[in-house]
C-alpha cells in the first residue's frame, strides 16, 4: 500500500461500497417476505381480513426494497469479473458457488415474485401463497449459497494451491467448510432480527401516532414474539462465532479485540470495552479494560491462552482500528436488542400492550424506532468486522488480495466508485423519500379487503 | 460418461448461447419498451407501457444475472477477460439497468411519474447501448495473455461496436414496439406497429453492414470472422433470416396479434445461433477458445448437474408467470389495483 489510491485498494473501496449498500436492502428482503408470508398463511388459516391487511401493506414497502436490492445485486456479481478478474480465475469454487446461486435462488425469487405482487386476483390464494412462499424459498437459498461462498473465502477447506490456482479436492468440505454452518446461521438470524425490528419499528410509529392502531397493535405483537426468540439466539450464535473466529483466523480475532501480546501463562486476558489501538506501534495508547474476561469469553476458561496479534507477521495483521470499533457496534446492538426484547416483554405482562394503553407507552415505543437503524448498523458493523478482519488475504493464507485485482487504471476505478456512490446515494434517497409516502399514506383501504368474493364472482 | 464429460465445454457453449438468446429476447422487449416510451407523447401511455412489464422485467432480467453466473462458473478466465476489457460499457449498462428497473418498481408509488418514466426511458436506452458495445467489443477482438486481459480499457470503443449498438438498438426496439402490439390496443398499437416496420429496417440494414464489415476486415490484417475456422457458417443462417424478415414484414402490415413478436424473436433466435455457429469454439475473438478457458472438469460436473436439475423447473415457473399475467392492458387497468 504504497500509495493509497492504487486501483487494487480502488477496487476493495468499490466492492465495500457496492456490499454494504446492496446488503442495507436484501437483509430485508429476506425478513420481510417471511414475514408477508406468515401474515398470508395467517389469514389463509384463520380468514381474519387483518392479516390480509398486513401482507398487502407490507408487500408495498417490499416492492420498493426490492427494486433496489435487485439492480444493487447485479454490479456485485459482475465486480468479480470486472475488478477481481484474476480471483474469478484462481478460485473457480467460488464461480460455480455463484454460478448455483443464480440458478437455484435468484430466478426462483425473481419467477414468483410479479405472482406475489401483482398476482393477487389473477391467481386463486392459495396458489398465491405458494408463490409467495417461493419468494422466501429463494431468498433464504440465496442467503445461504453466498454464505457458503463467502465463508470458504473465510475458512477455505476442500482446496490446494497449485501452480498458483486453488484445485479442489472436496466438495463436501469446500461447501461444508468449517465457517460455513456457523456464519450461515448468524447471518440467517440477522436478517430476520433486522427485519423484525424494522417492522416493529414501523408499526411503533403507527401506534404513537395513534393512526391504525389496532392494526398496527397487531404487528408489533408479531415482532415483539419473534424479538423474544431471535434476540438471545442472536447473542449465543455470535458468542459461538467469535469462538470459531479465534480458531479458525487468529489474527482477525486479535485485531477484533486490540490483542496485542499474548497473556502469559496463569494470567487471564482483558476485553476491551473501549480503547485506541496504535497500529505503528502495536500497542493501545489507552484501553479500558475488563480483566479475565476475553479468556473467559474464548476458552471458557480465566486464564486460558489468547493469542496476541504480535505473534504474527505484521505483514499479515489486518486493520485494528476499524475491525475493532465495527465490532463494538454489533456486539452493541445485540445486547441492545436483549434488553429491548425483556423491557417489552415485562411491559406486556404488565398489560401494556392492548391496542388501548400501547401508544401511551412512548419511551418503548421511541426505542423500537431507533432499533431499526441499529440493527442495520449491526450488520454493517458484522460485515465489516468480517472482511477487513480477512484482510490482507482475499482466501485466508492461501491468497492475497492484492494479487486478486485486475490491473485496471485507477482513474478508471475512481471514476466507476464515484459514479456508483452518486448513483446509489440517489437511489437511496428517492427509496427514502417514496418508502416516507407510503407509510404517511398508511393502509390502503382499497388493497385491505380480501379478494375472496371476488375470486370466486369470477 | 467418459463421452459427456469430454463433450462439458461444448455443453456449455449451447447452455450459454440458449441463456443468451432468452436474456436477449425476453429483457430486450422490455429495453426496447424503455427506449419507444421515450417518445410517448402522454404519460398515460407511458404507464400503460410499465405496466405491461411490470411484473415480468425482473425474471428477463435474471436471466441476465444467469448468464453472469453460469460464464463465471464454467469458463472463468472468459468472464474475468471479457469483464476487465468491458469495464466501462459494463458500468455504464448497469447503470441504465439500475435507473431502469428502480423506476419499474417506483413509477405508481410516486407523485412524480414524469420523472420516473424519463428515468425508464433514458436508464433503458443507456444499457442497450451498452450492451451493443459490450458485444461489438467482444466480437471486435481481444488480446489476452497468461488468462488476462492485455489490451487497452477503451478499445471496445470503435467505429464496429457503435455500429453493432446502434443495430442492437433497432433490435430491441423491434422486440418492444412488437411486444406492446401484442399487449394494446388502440391508437397506442398502431403507433407501435408504425414503430416496428421502421425498426426492422434498421436492423436489416444494419446487420448487412456488420456482416459485411466482419468480413472484410479481413483485408487490414486483422482477425475477420472468415479467419476464424467455422466463421462462413453465419452465411448459411442468412436465408432464414431473410425468410423471417419478409414473413414479419407481412405480418406487421396485416397487423396481426402476436405474429409479428413471434417472428421478431424467431429472428433473435436465428441471428444467436448463426453467430454461435461462426465463432465456435472460439469464446473471446480472436484466439482464447472454449478449451483454454474452461474450469476444471469437475467444476463443469457440478454446474452441468445443478443446470440439469433446474434450468427445466425455471422455464416451467416462468412459463407459468406468462400465462398468469397474459392479455391485454389498457389504461387503469394495472396488473394488481384494477379488479379491486
Ligand atoms: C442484527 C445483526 C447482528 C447482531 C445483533 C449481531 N451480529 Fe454478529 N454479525 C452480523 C450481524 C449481527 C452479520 C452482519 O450478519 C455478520 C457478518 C457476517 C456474518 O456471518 O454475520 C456478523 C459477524 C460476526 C462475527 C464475525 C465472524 C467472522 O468474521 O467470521 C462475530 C465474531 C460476531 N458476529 C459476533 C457477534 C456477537 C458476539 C454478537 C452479540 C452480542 C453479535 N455478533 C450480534
Ligand atoms: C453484503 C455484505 C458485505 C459487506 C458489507 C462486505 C464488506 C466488504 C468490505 C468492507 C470489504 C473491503 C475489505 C478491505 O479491503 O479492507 C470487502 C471486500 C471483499 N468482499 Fe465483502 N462484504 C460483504 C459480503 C461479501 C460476500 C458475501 C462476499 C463473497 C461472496 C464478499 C467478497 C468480498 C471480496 C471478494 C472482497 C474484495 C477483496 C477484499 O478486500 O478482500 N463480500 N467486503
Ligand atoms: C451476505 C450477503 C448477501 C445477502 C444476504 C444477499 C441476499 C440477496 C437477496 C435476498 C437478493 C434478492 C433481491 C433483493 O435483495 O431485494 C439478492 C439479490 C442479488 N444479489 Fe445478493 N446478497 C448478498 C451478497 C451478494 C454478493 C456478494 C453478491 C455478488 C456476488 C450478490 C449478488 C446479487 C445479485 C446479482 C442479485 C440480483 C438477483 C436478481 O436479479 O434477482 N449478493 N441478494
Amino acid at each position: 500500500m504504497d500509495t493509497f489510491l492504487d486501483s487494487v485498494m480502488l477496487s476493495r473501496l468499490q466492492f465495500a461500497a457496492m456490499a454494504m449498500v446492496h446488503i442495507s436492502f436484501s437483509v430485508i428482503t429476506i425478513g420481510l417476505a417471511l414475514f408477508i408470508a406468515a401474515m398470508e398463511g395467517l389469514w389463509l388459516k384463520t380468514k381474519d381480513p387483518v392479516y390480509y391487511g398486513h401482507a398487502r401493506f407490507w408487500s408495498r414497502l417490499l416492492l420498493l426494497n426490492f427494486g433496489i436490492g435487485v439492480v444493487t445485486g447485479l454490479p456485485l456479481e459482475f465486480s468479480f469479473g470486472n475488478n477481481w478478474a484474476p480471483f474469478a480465475a484462481t478460485s473457480t469454487f467460488f464461480g460455480e458457488i455463484l454460478g448455483t446461486e443464480t440458478l437455484s435462488a435468484f430466478m426462483l425469487e425473481a419467477g414468483f415474485l410479479g405472482i406475489m405482487i401483482f398476482g393477487w386476483n389473477r391467481v386463486p390464494p392459495k396458489l398465491h401463497f405458494f408463490a409467495t412462499c417461493m419468494v422466501v424459498v429463494g431468498s433464504s437459498l440465496s442467503v445461504f449459497w453466498i454464505m457458503v461462498a463467502n465463508s470458504w473465502m473465510q475458512a477455505p477447506a476442500g482446496v490446494i494451491l497449485q501452480d498458483g490456482r486453488l484445485v479442489l479436492t472436496s466438495y463436501r468440505e469446500a461447501i461444508f467448510n468449517p465457517d460455513m454452518v456457523l456464519s450461515t446461521a448468524h447471518m440467517y438470524v440477522a436478517c430476520l432480527e433486522t427485519s423484525l425490528f424494522i417492522i416493529g419499528g414501523i408499526s411503533a410509529w403507527y401506534v404513537l401516532r395513534r393512526r391504525h392502531v389496532e392494526f398496527f397493535t397487531r404487528s408489533f405483537k408479531v415482532a415483539l414474539i419473534a424479538a423474544i426468540v431471535i434476540a438471545p439466539l442472536q447473542v449465543w450464535v455470535g458468542d459461538e462465532n467469535g469462538r470459531e473466529v479465534a480458531n479458525l483466523q487468529p489474527t482477525k480475532l486479535a485485531a477484533m479485540e486490540a490483542h496485542w501480546d499474548t497473556n502469559p501463562p496463569g494470567e487471564g486476558a482483558a476485553w476491551i470495552i473501549a480503547g485506541w489501538p496504535d497500529e505503528a506501534n502495536q500497542k493501545n495508547d489507552w484501553a479500558l479494560e475488563v480483566p479475565y474476561v476475553l479468556s473467559l469469553l474464548l476458552t471458557r476458561s480465566p486464564t486460558g491462552e489468547v493469542k496476541g496479534l504480535k505473534e504474527f507477521p505484521k505483514d499479515v495483521h489486518p486493520p485494528v482500528l476499524i475491525t475493532f470499533y465495527t465490532f463494538r457496534v454489533m456486539v452493541i446492538a445485540g445486547f441492545a436488542f436483549l434488553g429491548l426484547a425483556l423491557w417489552t416483554l415485562w411491559r406486556w405482562r404488565k398489560g401494556a400492550l392492548t391496542a388501548e394503553r400501547l401508544p401511551g407507552e412512548k419511551w418503548l415505543l421511541w426505542a423500537w424506532m431507533a432499533a431499526g437503524p441499529l440493527a442495520w448498523a449491526a450488520v454493517e458493523g458484522g460485515w465489516v468486522t468480517r472482511e477487513v478482519g480477512r484482510q490482507p488475504w482475499i482466501v485466508y493464507n492461501l491468497v492475497k488480495t492484492s494479487e486478486s485485482a485486475t490491473a485496471l487504471p485507477p482513474g478508471v476505478v475512481a471514476v466507476s466508485l464515484a459514479g456508483y456512490l452518486v448513483i446509489a446515494g440517489l437511489l437511496a434517497a428517492a427509496f427514502l423519500a417514496l418508502a416516507g409516502r407510503v407509510l404517511a399514506h398508511g393502509p390502503d383501504a382499497a388493497t385491505m379487503a380480501p379478494p375472496q368474493a371476488k375470486t370466486e364472482a369470477d | 460418461m467418459e463421452t459427456l464429460q469430454t463433450y462439458l465445454p461444448d455443453v456449455f457453449f449451447l447452455i450459454l448461447g440458449m441463456l443468451l438468446f432468452l436474456y436477449m429476447v425476453t429483457d430486450g422487449y422490455n429495453l426496447g419498451l424503455g427506449i419507444f416510451s421515450l417518445t410517448a407523447r402522454r404519460e398515460e401511455d407511458r404507464g400503460v407501457m410499465i405496466h405491461s412489464i411490470a411484473s415480468t422485467w425482473h425474471a428477463s432480467q435474471t436471466w441476465l444475472v444467469i448468464l453472469g453466473g453460469v460464464l463465471f462458473g464454467t469458463f472463468p478466465v472468459v468472464y474475468g477477460v471479457a469483464m476487465s476489457a468491458l469495464y466501462i460499457p459494463v458500468m455504464l449498462m448497469l447503470a441504465g439497468l439500475a435507473f431502469r428497473g428502480v423506476a419499474i418498481e417506483f413509477y405508481d408509488e410516486s407523485p412524480n411519474r414524469g420523472r420516473w418514466g424519463l428515468a425508464f426511458g433514458l436508464g433503458s436506452l443507456v444499457a442497450t447501448i451498452a450492451q451493443g458495445f459490450i458485444l461489438g467489443g467482444l466480437l471486435s477482438g481481444m488480446p489476452v495473455v497468461n488468462g488476462l486481459f492485455a489490451g487497452g480499457y477503451t478499445d471496445w470503443l470503435n467505429p464496429f461496436s457503435a455500429l453493432v449498438a446502434a443495430g442492437g438498438a433497432a433490435g430491441f426496439v423491434l422486440l418492444g414496439t412488437t411486444y406492446l402490439a401484442m399487449k394494446t390496443e388502440g391508437p397506442l398499437r398502431e403507433r407501435a406497429i408504425q414503430a416496428a416496420v421502421m425498426a426492422a429496417w434498421i436492423v436489416l440494414v444494419g446487420l448487412s453492414l456488420i456482416l459485411l464489415w466482419m468480413s472484410l476486415q479481413h483485408y487490414e490484417g486483422r482477425y475477420s470472422l472468415l479467419s476464424l475456422r467455422q466463421g462462413h457458417y453465419i452465411y448459411f443462417t442468412l436465408p432464414i433470416f431473410l425468410f423471417e424478415f419478409a414473413m414479419l414484414l407481412r405480418s406487421l402490415k396485416k397487423t396481426e396479434q402476436d405474429k409479428p413478436f413471434q417472428w421478431s424473436v424467431l429472428l433473435f433466435l436465428t441471428l444467436v445461433v448463426g453467430l454461435a455457429a461462426a465463432l465456435y469454439p472460439t469464446a473471446v475473438p480472436p484466439s482464447l477458445t472454449i478449451f483454454d478457458a474452461a474450469a476444471p472438469v469437475r467444476s463443469l460436473w457440478f454446474l452441468f448437474i445443478v443446470s440439469a436439475v433446474l434450468l427445466p423447473v425455471m422455464l416451467a415457473y416462468n412459463a407459468w408467470q406468462y400465462l398468469v399475467f397474459r392479455g391485454k392492458v389498457t389504461e387503469g387497468n394495472q396488473p394488481d389495483k384494477a379488479q379491486n
